[in-house]
């Protein structure tokens, strides 16, 4: 198959066809902020970290679910785009626990966000308990942003047992459990993949935590 | 084809035994549909009708632009007093596709939901005593149709089908387009799903939750045969076998006469040779969105997918699908009966005009009409009136009356950044608060976020604490861009319009 010439930051890319605008820019060199996407569970397109112009088109799209055309030309960092990556963040900080996410520290960093310049959290997510109810992991998910990896690793992406369940909407929306049971009590065979997609550290192992609290004392 | 059964009206089979599911009755239903718990759970989770514990009795103030404009705080305050005594919790619901009737109220026992409307500051009062309201409504009334709408009546007969090529011919030269909003034109909704090979869908979109239109409620309850008409109609282009007409879930008698009429043109022969399913919406505004949908009516939350694939290519169960609005449909059977010409010689189109206007109603009007002729066709002079709200919550406010002569048509709005959208204008009156409307706005799209996309799940409360606010300025900009151009769908993307355009065309109005 040929290649999928298309500009990207003004370098010409020759990308490989049904490859992603995402993955066509990394291997250029250009990293696009992401959250939410995974490539071992498909998950994809729900924090809008990634999107990008493309001359001609009307709104930004998500780059990690927007395959190359030829000859399309696009821009990964403008103004336009760093104000609303800065927006999203800011409200992402405010409202979750990002103390053991470096990641998303970084882009903080990086997008200069005030999260701050919001006023108060009104999403309650800071008051979440921890749900400590198997032998191997804490589900805290005061740290959780929802981007749900952990749910398509356990389900459709990669595992099919299908141990976690999106709960509730809007900002409200959180993972859980089937029938809300103890995860020992759903399909869960502990496989530790929903733990190693995590990107927030709202699922982290016991022996971890016990390392850290050890480390402090 | 997926011949297995439908998650949610599993669900709801179980739901009218008591008014609320047992973790059993989930799981059966789960091993019915097969699929896994974990999706019927989150189906649970997500729709709000499917409670899991048994329900107190609820009154619900009914929320829509036009109770907000007037005396919205003084009837919830009222609601919020009288509800203990009556042994019942006090809480609002949006926009019923009530605002011609309005204000309305919601008594919700179980799975049993009565509307009454109007309701008065003593009717609400009296609720403490044990007493009901006085005008209980099971269906919009007819007479709201208020003027010689040709898609008022069904054709007698029915139209016959033309052929595919003869009428998706029509309907491209008649200039029909998608009438829920997005104006899509619909010929090539047509030919896209009739030229994809294999199994397809016809999916009607009954899910009318705008705030402010009531026109497709007014079609289901009084003339779904038309509707019906022109889903079969469609479905034979499409080369569709199967069609399923989705309502609205709180629309009860939408939905119990969308199903006699179904009955009744099965037993005709009509639909001879298709499948048709009248099925039961999630109740949720984000089930409007075509993708969402489809998401619903296989049984998962109601999540608007990526696009592309659109429907046309991948739709109900990864099949090519047409969705169209109910209002498209009966315009396409009104095509299929009397021809394009006849149709662009009229081009008619239905608008939902409430709030101050002395005949709020349904009423057929040709595109382009001005508004104020709109207007005035309502009862509303343009003395009195500061400004509407066009296209409903996603619409945006024009002020009167400088907007007086602005063609209600497809293109002419745009050039102001406005749309016709489902045809919604409210009208305010120089006295009211536009700013509570918009407020309204704001904790509606709060409240409607599926919380898929981060813009919108994190965006939308704040919008509606900034609105609250009565917060002006460049920060808020910020906001209004992010939703706008980060969101997943329409609803995140649409949510701060209104709002913008109020604070660009009213700013230093009453604020």
């Amino acid at each position: 198959m040929s290649k999928v010439p298309l500009v990207i930051d003004g370098y010409l890319v020759q990308a490989e066809p049904g490859e992603t605008l995402l993955d066509a820019a990394r291997r250029a060199g250009v990293e696009v902020p992401t959250l939410c996407h995974h490539e071992r569970t498909g998950t994809r397109g729900l924090c809008r970290l990634c999107v990008v112009e493309v001359e001609g088109w009307g709104r930004p799209v998500p780059a990690c679910a927007t395959e190359v055309q030829p000859n399309l030309v696009v821009r990964t960092e403008t103004e336009a785009l760093a104000d609303l990556r800065r927006v999203v963040l800011e409200l992402l900080a405010l409202e979750t626990d990002l103390s053991l996410d470096t990641g998303t520290q970084a882009l903080l960093e990086r997008y200069h966000a005030r999260p701050e310049r919001w006023g108060a959290p009104l999403a309650a997510r800071r008051e979440r308990e921890p749900v400590q109810d198997n032998p191997f992991f804490v589900r805290d998910y005061a740290k959780c942003y929802t981007c749900r990896r952990c749910i398509d690793a356990c389900g459709e992406g990669v595992q099919g047992v299908w141990a976690y369940a999106t709960t509730g909407r809007g900002h409200a929306a959180v993972p859980g459990t089937p029938l809300d049971l103890p995860l020992p009590e759903t399909p869960c065979v502990f496989c530790g993949n929903c733990v190693q997609v995590c990107p927030t550290g709202a699922l982290t192992p016991l022996a971890e935590l016990a390392a850290a609290e050890g480390g402090d004392a | 084809m997926d011949d297995r059964p439908l998650l949610l009206p599993l669900l709801d089979e179980a739901l009218t035994r008591r008014g609320w599911l047992e973790p059993a009755e989930v799981e059966a239903a789960a091993r019915e549909a097969r699929v896994p718990l974990a999706q019927a759970w989150e189906a649970v989770r997500f729709y709000p009708r499917y409670r899991t514990e048994p329900a107190e009795k609820r009154l619900l103030l009914v929320d829509d632009p036009v109770v907000r404009a007037r005396d919205f705080a003084r009837l919830w305050a009222e609601l919020e007093d009288a509800a203990p005594r009556a042994e019942a919790r006090a809480g609002t619901v949006y926009s019923q596709g009530l605002e011609a009737v309005g204000p309305a109220l919601v008594i919700e026992e179980g799975a049993r939901w009565r509307v009454f409307a109007p309701v008065q500051v003593a009717d609400l009062r009296a609720l403490a005593v044990g007493k009901l309201p006085p005008h209980e409504l099971e269906t919009l009334p007819a007479e709201l149709a208020r003027n010689d709408g040709v898609l008022f009546e069904a054709p007698d007969p029915l139209p016959e089908f033309p052929g595919a090529d003869a009428l998706i011919a029509a309907v491209r030269d008649a200039g029909l387009r998608g009438l829920g909003g997005a104006l899509f034109p619909t010929w090539r909704k047509l030919e896209a799903v009739r030229s994809a090979a294999g199994a397809k869908y016809v999916v009607v979109n009954g899910d009318e939750s705008e705030p402010g239109n009531f026109k497709d409620r007014w079609l289901m309850e009084h003339n779904p045969r038309l509707v019906w008409a022109g889903a079969a109609l469609a479905a034979r282009a499409v080369g569709a076998r199967t069609v399923y007409f989705y309502v609205r879930g709180e629309y009860p008698a939408a939905l119990e006469r969308v199903e006699a009429a179904r009955t009744a043109l099965e037993g005709e022969g009509y639909f001879e040779g298709l499948e048709t399913h009248t099925f039961r919406g999630g109740g949720l505004y984000v089930c409007g969105e075509e993708s969402a949908l489809l998401e619903s009516l296989e049984g998962r939350r109601a999540e608007p997918r990526l696009k592309p694939p659109y429907p046309a290519q991948a739709g109900l169960f990864g099949r090519p699908t047409l969705v169209n609005n109910v209002e498209t449909l009966a315009h396409l059977a009104w095509i299929a009966a009397h021809g394009a010409e006849a149709y662009r010689e009229r081009r008619p189109k239905l608008f939902s005009i409430s709030g101050d206007v002395a005949r709020p109603g349904v009423y057929e009007l040709p595109l382009g009409t001005p508004l104020a002729e709109a207007l005035e066709a309502a009862g509303g002079g343009l003395d009195g009136l500061q400004a509407v709200l066009m296209g409903g919550a996603a619409g945006t406010f024009l002020r009167l009356p400088d907007a007086a002569e602005l063609p209600l048509d497809f293109e002419a709005p745009k050039l102001s950044g406005d749309a016709v959208g489902p045809g919604a204008l409210v009208a305010f009156g120089a006295d009211r608060d536009l700013w509570a409307v918009a407020e309204g706005i704001a904790a509606f799209f709060a409240h409607e976020s599926c919380g898929k996309c981060f813009p919108c799940s994190l965006g939308t409360p704040h919008l509606h604490a900034a609105v609250a606010r009565r917060e002006r300025g460049p920060q808020l900009e910020e906001l209004f861009l992010a939703l706008e151009q980060g969101s997943l769908c329409g609803l995140g993307q649409a949510a701060p319009w209104a709002i913008r355009s109020l604070i660009r065309r009213f700013e230093g109005v009453r604020t």
